[in-house]
């Protein structure tokens, strides 16, 4: 038993490095009372996770860890390795604050280790989440990831939108976890068990007749974590007061969180009544696509723009969902929207974090001549926000283009025309960013303040920008680039 | 010793659960969403248990006693954003938490 645990605990490395690596923070922080000595720490901690993963990539068959509670098959390390992606991003995001002279970022930087803390330990969350093999594992994981985002949604504590938002998401995360946990409740209630592999056997051997409310609870949870219409109330105001380090970990680390676990949840356990949720988890999807993309229409806020475009992309993600039926072949569509919706929306939300004013919102109106006077910036951001859009030749076209061709082979052709209707609709907005971005007029960008001159010298967040702009452009232009990668990933499964 | 049959159990926490979320829907203080919040959970651990007992396994109960455990760390973090947001702004009420509102 002993031998066992040693072995379990040698191959889930990538996964226990996480919360290692917050835990030096923490000691670093107590002993040196420097928070760029943590950042450092953190980055490197982080970075040497994510080298030693792609590493040491596993494509041997499943394997359940510690008696069952864990699986670490090729779609764990996979997450695994967008997830320690995501969460460098956000780091690199949220770092220009540490050299700020401003008195706003300076009082609340000197607490910057317990910002790093609490991302990278819902970053073990999430893992934790989507590698779970049984509901307690899955439970615990899911709340760490919640906990955690709470937190980091009020870091700038001495403000009121930033605090605010802070007690939305911890009210409506509060009762989505509730809803989620009634949904387990049900699952055990009708099986009996904990574990996936025995509640897929028992669901599949008979008739369950509770089965039903599990599932509707579980998706109504999981639909909340992945803010699909109408469970998306909340992604304006969050998203708008939050941090916009924060404002990017919650479009794209939790998103991949529920993804992760949905797929787990509904192919692992539910497979066997597919055609009990199928129908519903079409209409949010469909809803949240047309829904989300006519609301972001009206909205002059950049981050609610934003949120909505979040909403719209998570109604995408939900169909890849609904594509990686394991039975029917591999979720390529899926995972390849994944990796590069989030690659892009960190772009975006680096550019919005370098130029934005925190002491009033960010209106599309801010935007106008920005391309004409930091044409860098102005052609970065006109790249992700093309891509975000899916306009041809860009990374963002192939991804929902995958999606729709997926869609056809399994004649859903009613979401296919839905969908594209509804992405259609939602160009409309990106190209209002770009109108405001390349329009001449009164703007004050030549002008910049001292402070936004000073954080276009901090090298990490410009390099997160190139990175960004590199994927949209030679994903888009090169998709077997990823595509060969992700295939072979994933068809040894 | 009475005999509660599961259905029973399985009403009390149904009942309980609407009782919870009815008045999350709506109470207007912070401090009395988070009390709501934790008669949801109290509902579904009484949920777990007696599913405990029906399936005669010991998984519910351990899972019971992970979500107290959570749920009190929730409601800690809770509290924290609460006090925060009274500092702030001297009152608690939630639908004067508006100023993300446009």
């Amino acid at each position: 038993m002993m031998a066992t645990l040693i072995s379990d605990l040698q191959l889930s490395v990538s996964i226990w490095a996480w919360p290692l690596v917050a835990l030096a923070v923490v000691i670093a922080q107590i002993v040196f009372q420097n928070s760029r000595l943590s950042f450092l720490i953190s980055i490197l901690g982080l970075g040497a996770n994510l080298i030693y993963s792609l590493w040491c990539f596993d494509l041997a068959p499943v394997q359940a860890l510690f008696f069952g509670a864990v699986i670490f098959d090729s779609l764990t390390q996979f997450l695994n390795v967008l997830a320690l992606f995501i969460a460098l991003g956000c780091l690199f995001i949220s770092s220009p604050g540490m050299f700020s002279q401003d008195n706003f970022f300076r009082v609340h930087y000197e607490q910057y280790s317990e910002f790093l803390v609490c991302l990278i330990l819902s970053g073990f969350g999430a893992v934790v989440a989507f590698s779970a093999n049984d509901l307690t594992c899955f439970f615990l994981g899911v709340e760490t990831l919640a906990i955690g985002t709470y937190c980091l949604c009020g870091f700038f504590r001495t403000e009121i939108r930033s605090s605010e938002s802070a007690l939305k998401y911890l009210f409506i995360g509060g009762f989505s976890t509730v809803v989620l946990l009634y949904g387990i409740a049900f699952i055990y209630g009708s099986t009996g068990f904990t574990r996936f592999d025995e509640i897929s056997r028992v669901i599949a051997a008979g008739d369950k007749p509770l089965v039903l409310m599990a599932v509707l609870f579980t998706m109504a949870g999981l639909a909340f974590k992945l803010a699909l219409v109408p469970f998306h109330i909340y992604t304006p105001d969050v998203y708008e007061g939050a941090p916009t380090a924060v404002t990017a970990y919650l479009a794209t680390m939790v998103k991949l969180a529920a993804v992760g676990i949905s797929l787990r949840i509904f192919w692992s356990c539910f497979g066997a009544v597919s055609e009990v949720w199928i129908p519903f988890w079409t209409s949010l999807c469909v809803a949240s696509i047309i829904f989300g993309n006519i609301a972001a229409l009206q909205q002059k806020s950049l981050k609610k723009l934003l949120a909505f475009s979040s909403v719209s992309h998570a109604g995408f993600l939900g169909l890849g969902l609904l594509l990686a039926d394991p039975s029917r072949g591999i979720g390529f569509a899926l995972f390849s929207y994944l990796a590069i919706y989030s690659g892009m929306s960190l772009g975006v939300f680096a550019i919005v974090a370098l130029l934005e004013d925190r002491s009033k919102v960010f209106m599309l109106e801010d935007l106008k001549g920005l391309g004409l006077a930091k044409p860098l910036y102005g052609i970065a951001l006109a790249i992700l926000v093309l891509g975000l859009a899916g306009i041809p030749p860009l990374a963002g076209f192939m991804i929902k283009f995958w999606i729709f061709q997926q869609l056809v082979e399994q004649s859903y052709f009613a979401v296919a025309i839905l969908a594209a209707l509804g992405s259609i609709v939602g160009v409309a907005y990106y190209l209002k960013i770009l109108m405001y971005l390349f329009m001449s007029g009164d703007s004050d960008w030549g002008l910049a303040t001292r402070w936004s001159v000073l954080r276009d010298q901090i090298f990490s967040v410009r390099s997160l920008i190139l990175a960004a702009v590199l994927l949209s452009l030679i994903g888009g232009l090169k998709p077997d680039f990823y595509a060969h990668w992700i295939l072979t990933t994933f068809a040894l499964k | 010793m009475v005999d509660v049959s599961i259905a029973q159990l399985l009403f009390v926490s149904f009942a309980i659960f609407s009782i919870g979320a009815g008045g999350f829907l709506i109470r207007k203080n912070a401090i009395s969403l988070l009390i709501c919040l934790e008669l949801m959970l109290n509902a579904v651990n009484i949920a777990f248990v007696s599913f405990s007992r029906l399936h005669n396994n010991e998984s519910g109960t351990v899972l019971y006693f992970f979500v107290i455990t959570v749920a009190a760390c929730e409601t800690a973090v809770g509290l924290a954003i609460v006090l925060n947001l009274f500092r702030l702004k001297k009152n608690i009420r939630i639908q004067e938490a508006n100023a993300l509102r446009g």
